[in-house]
Formats: C-alpha cells, sequence, structure tokens
C-alpha cells in the first residue's frame, strides 16, 4: 500500500468515521478507498485499526475517529 | 470408532513404499516396508514418525526401569526424518519435511521440527519415505541416500565445519550434478546446545527444541539425498491434477497466499503485530517496541531485499534473499530473516539494528541453531542482568543489556562454541534462570521459548502456548491467525468465547498439514476439504475432511499420551508467571492478563482430557490403545 499511495504515514487534522477518513484521504490525492473497499465494505483480509483495536470489534466502518486518534491500514498478511 | 487397521486395497500412492532404519551403534543399514506401517491411521510425516517412535517407546519401557533414564543425548534416543505421501507431489507447497524424536534435549518431552527448502522431496526421490535414526556412531558419519540404497560415510572431516562449508564439501563429494540435497548440522549441534537445530539448503531450518544436538550427539554430521527432481505418480492422475489446477486458483487469487506473503515475506507481521500491541519487547515486557518500523517488512524490503525465494513446489515463494551492503554487519548473500528471527534477535533483546539482525541470523544457519530460542536465551539474560540476577563478572566483560546489537551478535558465536557465558546460555532460558534464582524470567512452556505474540495480546493464541505438546509453540495451533489476522474469520483477542474448540481444531488440522506433509502457509487459502480433495485421488484412498480432522486428532493425542510416558506433569500446561499476574502495561492491550484456567478447563472438556492427560476412554476411541 505504501508503494501504491507513495506515503508511510499521514497526520489528519479531521473527526468523524473511519469512512469519513478514508473519503478525506480520497479528497487530498490518495485514493485509499480503491485499494481497501469493495461494494462499501473492507476487503477479505484487509486490517483497520484504531488506536490497535480492529473496527471489525468496534463499529466497523462507522468508528468514530478524532484529532487524537490512530488509525493504522494493512493489507492482508500471513506469516508465522 | 472402528479402526480399519490395513485399509489397502492395492498399495496408496505417493508412498515410495521404503523406510530406511539405521543403526549407527552397528553402523548398519536397513531397509524396511512402509507398507507394513499404518498409513491410513497416521498418513505420513509427523504421524507416520511419532507411530515408528511409539514403537521404540514401548521397546525401551520394557527395558527399561524408569523412562526417566531415557538419555535426549545417549544411543537410546531415536531421531526420524520423515516425508508424507504428498511431498515431492504435485499438491501444492508440498516441499517439507518432519523431524522427530523421543526426547528433546530442551524440553524433555517429544522433539519436533519441519522445515521446508529442497530436502524434502528429494529424500523421496532418493527413494525413502523416512530415515530412522538409532544408537550413535563411534565417530563422525554422514548418511548417503540414493536409488533406495545408503552408505554410511566418513565425516570426521566435516566435524568442525559450519553448514555452509559442510553442505558444499558433500556435495563436492558425493553430489550428482545438481541432484544432491543436504541437510546438516553446524557446531551448535556438534557442541550440543540444547536448542540446536537441522540446516537444510543452507538457508532452511528444522528448527526447535534441539534436533541438531541429537544428530550431534549421535556423531551424525548430515544426510545427503540424491535423487532426479520428478514430481510422485498420483493414484487417479486427472483428478488430482484437476484439483491442484482448482486450488491453485485459489491459493493465486487469495490476498495472503498469492499477493502478501511473496512481497513482503512473513517480515510483514512486524508492524501488524506491534501495532496491535503484542510484539513481544525485551523479553516479553512489554507488547510494543517503539522502534519496530526499523525492523519491519517494509523496511527490509526497502533497503536489503534482493529478491524473494520459493521452497519446492511452492505457488507463493515468501522466502527472503537479503544482503547488507556495508558497515559492520555486512554480508553478500543471505536469506531471511523471518518474522519470528527479526523479532527475537531484535526487539526482544531491544534491539534496534536491523543490519545486525539480518547478520545475527545469518549466524544461526551458519552455526546451527534456532533464532527462537537463541534470541528469547539471551534476551532473558538481558532482564536477568538488569534485575541483578547475574553478576557482572560472569558475563567476562560482555555488556549483555538491552539495545546492544554487537553483543547480540558475539552471544551467538559463543552459544555455539560454548565459550564463556555462551556455555550457559546453551542450555536455554529455563535452565539458565533457574540457576540464578530467576526462574520467572524465562519466558518458556515446557521449556521451550515462546515465539513473536504476547499472549496478554491473544488469548487463544495463550492457550495455544500452554498446551502445545512440543513446549512454547506458537505453529502448533496459529491462532494469531483468526484473532489478528482475521483468516478464516475474525474472532475477538481478548475474549474466551469458543477459543478452546477453535485451538483443539487448529491443533488437529496442524497435525494433518504436518503428516501430509506441507507448509503451514497453505492454510491461509485451504483446509481440510481441500487437502481431502487432493489427498485423495493422490493417495487412492477416499479421504474426507471429517476423516482428517479424526487422523489429525489421533496424531495430537498419541503424541500427548507418550509425553505422559515420558514423565509430563498437568501443571506443565501453563504460562510464565508474568502473563497470568503482570497486566500489559500499555498499547491496546493495556491490563490484560490471560485467564488460563478458564481457558484450560473448557479445551480440556473438548479435548476428553482430564487434566492435560488424554483419558483411557480417548485413547481407545481413537485407536491408540486397544
Amino acid at each position: 500500500m505504501r508503494e501504491k499511495l507513495g506515503i508511510k504515514e499521514l497526520q489528519l487534522e479531521v473527526e468523524g468515521t473511519v469512512l469519513d477518513i478514508l473519503r478525506e484521504m480520497e479528497k487530498i490525492g490518495y485514493p485509499v478507498g480503491d485499494l481497501v473497499l469493495k461494494d462499501g465494505k473492507v476487503k477479505r483480509g484487509f486490517i483497520i485499526l484504531v488506536n490497535g483495536k480492529n473496527i471489525v470489534h468496534l463499529e466497523g466502518l462507522s468508528t468514530r475517529v478524532g484529532v487524537a486518534d490512530k488509525v493504522a491500514i494493512f493489507p492482508p498478511a500471513g506469516g508465522g | 470408532m472402528i479402526i480399519n487397521f490395513q485399509d489397502h486395497l492395492a498399495m496408496p500412492r505417493g508412498y515410495t513404499g521404503r523406510y530406511l532404519e539405521v543403526d549407527l551403534t552397528e553402523e548398519k543399514v536397513r531397509v524396511k516396508d512402509t507398507f507394513e506401517l499404518p498409513l491410513r491411521q497416521y498418513l505420513g510425516g509427523k504421524g507416520l514418525a511419532l507411530y515408528i517412535l511409539y514403537r521404540e517407546l514401548k521397546k525401551l519401557e520394557r527395558t527399561m526401569t524408569d523412562l526417566d533414564h531415557l538419555d535426549p543425548l545417549g544411543p537410546d534416543n531415536v531421531l526420524v526424518f520423515a516425508t508424507g505421501p504428498a511431498t515431492g507431489s504435485l499438491f501444492p507447497y508440498s516441499g517439507r519435511y518432519h523431524v522427530m524424536a523421543l526426547r528433546s534435549p530442551l524440553t524433555g518431552y517429544i522433539a519436533s521440527a519441519n522445515s521446508g527448502g529442497d530436502f524434502g522431496p528429494y529424500m523421496k526421490f532418493a527413494g525413502f519415505d523416512m530415515v530412522v535414526v538409532k544408537g550413535a556412531a563411534e565417530s563422525p558419519v554422514y548418511l548417503h541416500i540414493h536409488d533406495g540404497k545408503a552408505e554410511l560415510m566418513d565425516a570426521r572431516h566435516l566435524w568442525g565445519m559450519t553448514t555452509f562449508r559442510a553442505t558444499d564439501t558433500i556435495l563436492e563429494e558425493v553430489g550428482d550434478g545438481g541432484r544432491t540435497r543436504v541437510a546438516t548440522i553446524g557446531p551448535a549441534g556438534e557442541n550440543g546446545v540444547l536448542f540446536a537445530n537441522i540446516i537444510n539448503d543452507k538457508h532452511r531450518a528444522a528448527g526447535r527444541t534441539g534436533v541438531g544436538a541429537i544428530m550431534g550427539s549421535k556423531f551424525l554430521k548430515a544426510i545427503a539425498a540424491t535423487g532426479d527432481s520428478k514430481p510422485v505418480e498420483p493414484e487417479r492422475p486427472e483428478e488430482f491434477r484437476e484439483k491442484v489446477k482448482k486450488y491453485l486458483d485459489v491459493i493465486r487469487k487469495n490476498p495472503v497466499t498469492g499477493e502478501g506473503l511473496r512481497k513482503y515475506g512473513t517480515a510483514i507481521l512486524v508492524n501488524i503485530i506491534n501495532q496491535h500491541g503484542l510484539y513481544p519487547t525485551r523479553n516479553f515486557q512489554t507488547g510494543v517496541f517503539e522502534k519496530a518500523e526499523e525492523q519491519s517488512g517494509e523496511y527490509m524490503a526497502e533497503k536489503y531485499l534482493i529478491r524473494n525465494r520459493a521452497c519446492w513446489g511452492c505457488p507463493t515463494g515468501c522466502g527472503r534473499i537479503t544482503k547488507v551492503p556495508k558497515g559492520p554487519f555486512q554480508i553478500g548473500y543471505s536469506e531471511g530473516p523471518e518474522y519470528e528471527s527479526i523479532w527475537a534477535l531484535g526487539a526482544d533483546t531491544g534491539n534496534a539494528d536491523l543490519e545486525s539482525i539480518i547478520k545475527a541470523n545469518h549466524l544461526c544457519d551458519e552455526l546451527g541453531l534456532d533464532t527462537i530460542s537463541t534470541g528469547s536465551t539471551i534476551a532473558a539474560a538481558m532482564e536477568m542482568v538488569e534485575k541483578g540476577f547475574i553478576p557482572e563478572e560472569r558475563l567476562e566483560g560482555v555488556d549483555l543489556r538491552f539495545g546492544n546489537s554487537a553483543a547480540v551478535v558475539e552471544m551467538i558465536w559463543r552459544i555455539a562454541y560454548r565459550s564463556g557465558f555462551g556455555d550457559e546460555l546453551a542450555m536455554g532460558s529455563y535452565r539458565l534462570a533457574r540457576r540464578y534464582g530467576a526462574e520467572h524470567l524465562s519466558m518458556s512452556v515446557k521449556r521451550l521459548e515462546l515465539p513473536a505474540y504476547d499472549p496478554r495480546g491473544a488469548w487463544g493464541h495463550a492457550l495455544n502456548y500452554a498446551t502445545a505438546n512440543r513446549g512454547g509453540c506458537h505453529v502448533t495451533g496459529y491462532m494469531i491467525s483468526p484473532e489478528i489476522l482475521g483468516i478464516p474469520e475474525k474472532l475477538k483477542p481478548l475474549s474466551t468465547e469458543g477459543k478452546a474448540k477453535w485451538v483443539k481444531d487448529f491443533q488437529d488440522f496442524t497435525s494433518v498439514v504436518n503428516s501430509t506433509v506441507a507448509c503451514l502457509f497453505s492454510t491461509f487459502a485451504l483446509f481440510a476439504d481441500a487437502y481431502a480433495d487432493m489427498l485423495a485421488p493422490l493417495t487412492g484412498w477416499d479421504l474426507t475432511p471429517e476423516e482428517l480432522m479424526v487422523i489429525g486428532e489421533r496424531i495430537y493425542n498419541l503424541e500427548r499420551h507418550m509425553m505422559v510416558k515420558l514423565g509430563f506433569r498437568p501443571e506443565e500446561d501453563t504460562l510464565p508467571r508474568r502473563f497470568l499476574e503482570e497486566p500489559m502495561p500499555e498499547g491496546p492491550n493495556k491490563g490484560s492478563t490471560v485467564p488460563l484456567k478458564e481457558l484450560l478447563r473448557e479445551y480440556y472438556r473438548v479435548r476428553g482430557w482430564e487434566n492435560g492427560i488424554p483419558t483411557e476412554e480417548k485413547l481407545k476411541e481413537l485407536g491408540i490403545i486397544p
């Protein structure tokens, strides 16, 4: 993802749902949505964390994020 | 359950039909018949090796007054190298082999290790399903297998050589135009380091539980296998080919096996596990390493990766070829490091210098040391030094503190050659910690050092750590997959709900994978139905996924049953005190301790065990006892 987007980390001064954040990133030139979403849902295997917790266990894409929160996005991965 | 003891209509395919028994004391090799073994009940690989070892254990029970006297580094220990019916066939990911022994010098229970590369298939191409090694030679030898025959060769000139040099020398001596592969021990195995490993194809490791030390104690330096790399013939070729094609497509389309693993290797997990707050740092004192980014898969790919590489028959290719171009840790060519190795030689020792980690990993391959136990033992020593348990004089001038990358590299040499303080580290973290009155600082279960996931961050994985037969092991039942990665489905990590059944199923299925023998990473895309779908036309047996899971359960229970005979005590299904009593200090799992009692209770219930011991009823049900 870093390769495709050209960045490692991004500081945003916005608040909203995780979906809002993804849209905001698209607005400023980082098409994360295309990479991470399919039919409005997170693609299988992709991991979105808010402060280290997977949004699947929070409110999914409707999870609210504030300026002090940390969002981490990972593509599908495996290992041992 | 009724067991059809010999269910062969004809001989099942996938096997050569021959296994080798080597008696090093008598300097004799004997070819034996694989088809006399209960193949359908134990499959091959780990399962079949276990069956052979069980036979040997029962023999020893009759002659030894007390199995406590079975010395893991003595001639009575038995070491088995095993392939399975899929090894060397077009079954995807079939380029692996399994190594087992009656008793591990590190844990005291069943020794078990698994490795990739090319060596496994070449054992089969040489004509053998397994090699069983008994006794001990009087002076160093190596075994050469080829054309269904075997010779013991003089290895006195090889003794003392690193794994790289020994491999090259053996290939010069008996290598036949690229048709030969070698599995060897290094100085660590020769010197009886309790966590010494076996290295094949120079950079692949049958890593854990000290199988290298067992091989060294028998004066067996190496095994060379020569044969033609021709895929094994299935019973129903058209059906097999069709199923393989179907599942190769599944593998290709799966984001982990089709792309993720190839691009970044297992090292991709560094940032993921760290962001989830369970990346064990400084001997598991916390789950967040402030410098994780600098040892991540992304960082490694950017700075040190040359390209990926694949084991025999692998459609993914998660291996790394790396290089450190300059500096004190320069290396021209290396393979790895894997996630576990990065962690053990990195965050676990507080080490943020990736170049030193690559070097340390390289040395572990060269000298024949398990990276996980090596890093974790050094980390335990570091915490013991920090907290005043080890007096400075014992370190003989080495500043063994968290973050000292040069000290990590130095101690690897010292461990392999049992030099100075390295001689004490060579016994592993448990014995080291006991010696200095700091048993609580060894992060081990059943004396096997825990791998790269803090159990306080994933309770199912914690249960697996506590109950894995070979000791503190992640791959026995890799619960990180559902709990963190969301494969096959996402479970809540800090919850006990349903975890016991998941752990049992993962442990049972993994036993099948290790008996097939195939790579565990296949399970990011393939499950029991895929395995049955391909094993059936390969062998000719009408295997179902349900039967495979029973085979897995049988193998797991037999292993546990043998552990009991070897002296297993129920209280050993546990975790270091740190995870039960010290809440995770920071990060997303802050405040977590592992509710082990509750998890264990449910686990024993679903397993049909009492206090960690399979009941007689369960053993009968699985056909392990009559």
